[in-house]
């Protein structure tokens, strides 16, 4: 390539212009031609920019690391969805014991006593005479 | 129906090099760019479910990269200094050579730091890693025209203030 060429290469480059191919000729022009005065510059600027040292480092294992990252990410998800079933059936439970408990105080006339669920027991299984005594033990003295 | 980890790593684990080399050009530091590409990953898997809506997934995952690396920067504000020792230099120059090259390399690294960030980007993406235009657009999300304007404006530049620089260099001898 004589400098004809490169001058008229170099115009559309600058302009923004040229084909990757045609960077990459430029580029080994300017890295192995010995250039006039005027085309310094232009020769600096491309040996800058075909620098090894200017290219981007390899990444450290990367893939592996975002690979294990939205595995553990995954498994976390799993784990809260469990947790949040969990909840859900202990709050069930409870309340169920509450429905329970409150339907044996309306059965017994609003006071729960470890003896009035004792009576209703009894008087659930029929035991009427008994029952008496038991309620109200002092009435029959 | 849910993303499982096997379908979002087949769709998006490919596209890791390019966005840790995208984000590398907005932090100029290895390990800041590899943490900021963790950073979209968990992103993307937060929204698995909504990727489907995205056009371009890659354009999407730039987009993210591209917010996120500005973020950053706009944490820190304290100057970014390039990691010129990112990659060792040659050993087969001598060690007086070696020093001027070097020497001549940072300042043109200068020269290029200075640059606005979408000139600085475009130079970069193109002049030292070979991207075509239509990933440059992909990538920084601007047309076709406005990178060349860009890469125009940006090659110029450096040419002359390098230009400037030998000059100065000639006078002060």
């Amino acid at each position: 390539m004589n400098l004809v060429e490169i001058e008229a290469l170099l115009d559309k480059y600058y302009s923004g212009n040229t084909s990757l191919e045609e960077e990459r000729l430029l580029a080994n022009y300017f890295l192995t031609e010995d250039v006039p005065g005027h085309l310094a510059a232009v020769k600096e600027q491309f040996v800058f920019l075909s620098s090894e040292e200017n290219k981007v480092p390899l990444a450290g294992n990367l893939d592996e690391r975002i690979s294990n990252m939205i595995a553990r990410e995954a498994n976390s998800t799993k784990n809260r969805s469990k947790m949040i079933r969990t909840t859900i059936m202990a709050v069930a439970a409870g309340f169920l014991l509450i429905f329970a408990i409150r339907a044996l105080i309306s059965d017994s006339g609003g006071v729960v006593s470890p003896q009035t669920i004792r009576t209703s027991i009894k008087a659930d299984s029929n035991v009427t005479t008994d029952s008496i005594d038991v309620k109200n033990p002092d009435l029959n003295k | 129906m849910s993303m499982t980890n096997e379908d979002f790593q087949l769709s998006l684990l490919p596209m890791s090099q390019k966005l840790y080399h995208f984000a590398f050009r907005y932090l100029k530091r290895k390990e800041e760019a590899e943490d900021a590409v963790q950073e979209v990953f968990i992103k993307l898997w937060s929204i698995r479910d909504k990727l489907d809506k995205y056009k371009s997934l890659e354009a999407f995952a730039y987009t993210v990269t591209r917010n996120l690396c500005l973020d950053k920067i706009k944490a820190k504000k304290a100057m970014l200094v390039p990691d010129l020792k990112y990659n060792e230099p040659k050993q087969n120059n001598t060690p007086d050579k070696q020093l001027e090259d070097s020497e001549k390399l940072k300042m043109v690294q200068e020269i290029i730091d200075k640059l606005p960030e979408q000139q600085r980007l475009v130079i970069q993406f193109r002049d030292i890693d070979q991207f075509n235009f239509d990933e440059i657009a992909e990538m920084m999300g601007i047309e076709l025209n406005a990178i060349r304007v860009n890469l125009s404006r940006a090659r110029k530049k450096v040419r002359d203030e390098i230009a400037k620089l030998y000059n100065y260099e000639l006078s002060g001898d």
